[in-house]
């Protein structure tokens, strides 16, 4: 009976170390900061609103068994080119937001139209593949931003131009639609402000994630994560669905990058998406999902947890070791760490149940507690 | 109907709606582009041809804040979309004028003068050409001569070092264990000229002797022409 119990409680240490060790490393670090609750509470609050809607850009993937896209970094790409015609535009306000929307929209379907067929070709390799193709998009990406904007691409904003008269200049100013979203409807409530607009949107794509799961298309996206080959037996189009699933992703990683940078106010024209793929990844890693599943729950633990960190670590750091410089190291060694540590956890756990069901058949342990792998 | 006939008509049908939903899509583009188009306003308090300059007003845009305006003030008022509504205030106890203006799409700074536009007369706005200053550009660099295809001399080897040196550091009284202290002298300081300061208005030409008067200095990377 105990060691039945102590076997569950391994397990569950075993299923949500990372979540555990993140915790533990959070709440320690709370103190030796000196926030206040408060403070990390309004912090938390702006930057929920801020990265959640990137982050649940990577659910759909993880569904379809394509595990963590690291391609969406392709739709913030877009959702960037869409900015920067919407300051091109003049256009202000959240009419600035839709806009570039919009704009970025048919740009994001191509990018994961791209990047669908591209993982068809390295089934299996999903996640270095898309890794690697968001590096080679991102010079397609520069080209276009530093040499056809302004000849090929008409660019009449000479505050966004470069003074040679073509290419975009390195940051860029968002003032026109600066927090826009976030401003729209604010909620006042206690010692917080809440960014209403942005948390409608949030849990929008919520409800139409949950109600996409529901449908034809959602089933055949669920059947194919579990089991491709059983998936193209029963009819269903395994390399379309994907590329469907993809295409989704992606641009839905274009509206997330638009809400991000509207909450920031300016951006770095050349690498302010070189790292969205790598900290959406690790906030729904840190919140518990898996290569292989993941929930709504898991984005929103996650985006808090990494972020908690992130507002903590620096000041930790300087009043611990007085230097703020080990904060933001160690807030990067945590950044990859988690995502090191998720995998390698993940590995471990497939060649443990692979044993387990091994040893079941062998009737070893045949008391059905085989766990199968597979998206839930 | 045959199977095909049935077939075509989808076909038919889908390309119809996937037109629709394009057009509704680029319908949308340009209700946000038209609606959203942020314009500026440069507010000219200005004598204007016959039009003289207004004393002392108030003025307001939409439901911005209210400026005040002497004779001779411009100032601007940052607005999106193309009609505004514009509140004179003369404040000599007669009624307020209210005007609406609409504004060229394609301008996005736009010169409006209240003068003219108090007496009613066209044009009142008048599109306004902002230029980005250039950057101040260096002297051309001589070119370099074109490198010789001879064989590179060798370089004269250094001269080795002078057996004693000409100044001679002051030795300190408990010599290291080596026996040899060397001290080394104090460097020079370069000492920089104090600042000039301008009491009045310089007549001499700037650096590049480009007429630019030193004190001339951008700040705002716009400038209005």
């Amino acid at each position: 009976m105990s060691g039945g119990k102590s076997s569950k409680l391994g397990r569950f240490f075993s299923e949500n170390a990372v979540v555990i060790i993140f915790l533990l490393i959070t709440v320690l670090a709370i103190k030796p900061s000196g926030l206040s609750l408060t403070y990390i509470g309004q912090e938390m609050i702006n930057r929920i609103g801020r990265d959640s809607f990137l982050v649940l850009a990577l659910l759909l993937p993880i569904y379809a068994g394509m595990g963590l896209n690291f391609g969406m970094t392709l739709g913030a790409m877009s959702g960037q080119i869409g900015l920067i015609f919407a300051i091109n535009a003049n256009i202000r306000g959240v009419d600035g937001l839709v806009f570039a929307a919009l704009a970025g929209t048919p740009i994001s379907i191509l990018m994961g139209y791209i990047c669908g067929v591209v993982l068809n070709k390295a089934k299996g390799r999903e996640m270095v593949t898309g890794y690697i193709l968001a590096f080679f998009i991102n010079g397609v990406y520069q080209f276009v931003v530093m040499y056809l904007m302004g000849v090929v691409i008409p660019i009449k904003n000479p505050a966004i131009l470069l003074s040679r008269g073509y290419g975009i200049r390195n940051t860029l100013n968002l003032e026109g639609v600066r927090q826009s979203l976030d401003i729209l409807l604010a909620l006042k409530l206690g010692p917080f402000t809440l960014p209403l607009a942005t948390f409608l949107v949030i849990a929008a794509l919520c409800v139409f994630i949950v109600w996409f799961k529901k449908t034809k298309l959602g089933q055949d996206m669920r059947a194919v994560g579990h089991d491709m080959a059983v998936a193209e037996a029963s009819g269903i189009p395994v390399d379309r669905t994907r590329v469907i699933v993809i295409i989704i992703s992606t641009v839905l990683a274009c509206y997330g990058q638009i809400i991000f940078l509207q909450n920031m106010g300016n951006f770095a024209t050349y690498n302010a998406h070189d790292q969205t793929s790598f900290f959406a990844v690790a906030a729904i890693l840190v919140g518990g999902a898996s290569v292989k599943k993941a929930t709504l729950p898991n984005v929103f633990i996650g985006v808090i947890l990494l972020h908690v960190l992130f507002v903590v670590s620096p000041l930790a750091g300087q009043n611990l070791f007085g230097s703020a410089m080990i904060g933001e190291y160690f807030r990067q060694f945590i950044g990859y760490g988690v995502i090191a540590l998720s995998l390698v956890l993940y590995a471990w756990r497939a060649r443990k149940e692979t044993e387990r069901a091994r040893e079941g058949l062998r009737g070893g342990a045949a008391n059905g507690d085989i766990a199968v792998g597979g998206a839930k | 109907m045959s199977d095909t006939a049935a077939k075509k008509k989808i076909r038919q049908r889908r390309n119809i709606v996937r037109a629709a939903l394009i057009l509704v899509y680029l319908g949308l583009m340009v209700l946000v582009f038209v609606q959203g188009k942020g314009h500026t306003i440069l507010i000219d308090n200005k004598d204007s041809g016959s039009f003289a300059a207004l004393e002392g007003v108030r003025v307001a845009v939409d439901r911005q804040a209210d400026s005040e305006y002497a004779a001779g003030d411009r100032d601007m008022a940052k607005v999106v979309g193309q009609v505004h509504r514009v509140v004179i205030d003369r404040q000599d106890g007669s009624a307020k004028i209210e005007k609406t203006i609409r504004l060229p799409l394609g301008a996005d700074t736009v010169l409006l003068s209240l003068p003219k536009l108090v007496a009613g007369a066209e044009p009142y706005l008048e599109p306004f050409q902002v230029k980005v200053s250039a950057p101040a550009t260096r002297k051309p660099r001589r070119p370099k001569a074109p490198r010789s295809r001879a064989p590179p001399r060798p370089r004269p080897r250094p001269r080795p070092a002078p057996h004693r040196r000409r100044t001679r550091a002051k030795r300190s009284s408990t010599p290291s264990p080596a026996g040899r202290v060397r001290q080394r002298p104090t460097p020079r300081r370069r000492t920089r000229p104090p600042p000039r300061t301008r009491t009045g208005p310089s007549s001499t030409p700037s650096r590049a002797g480009r007429g630019r008067n030193p004190t001339d200095v951008v700040k705002d990377p716009f400038h209005f022409e």
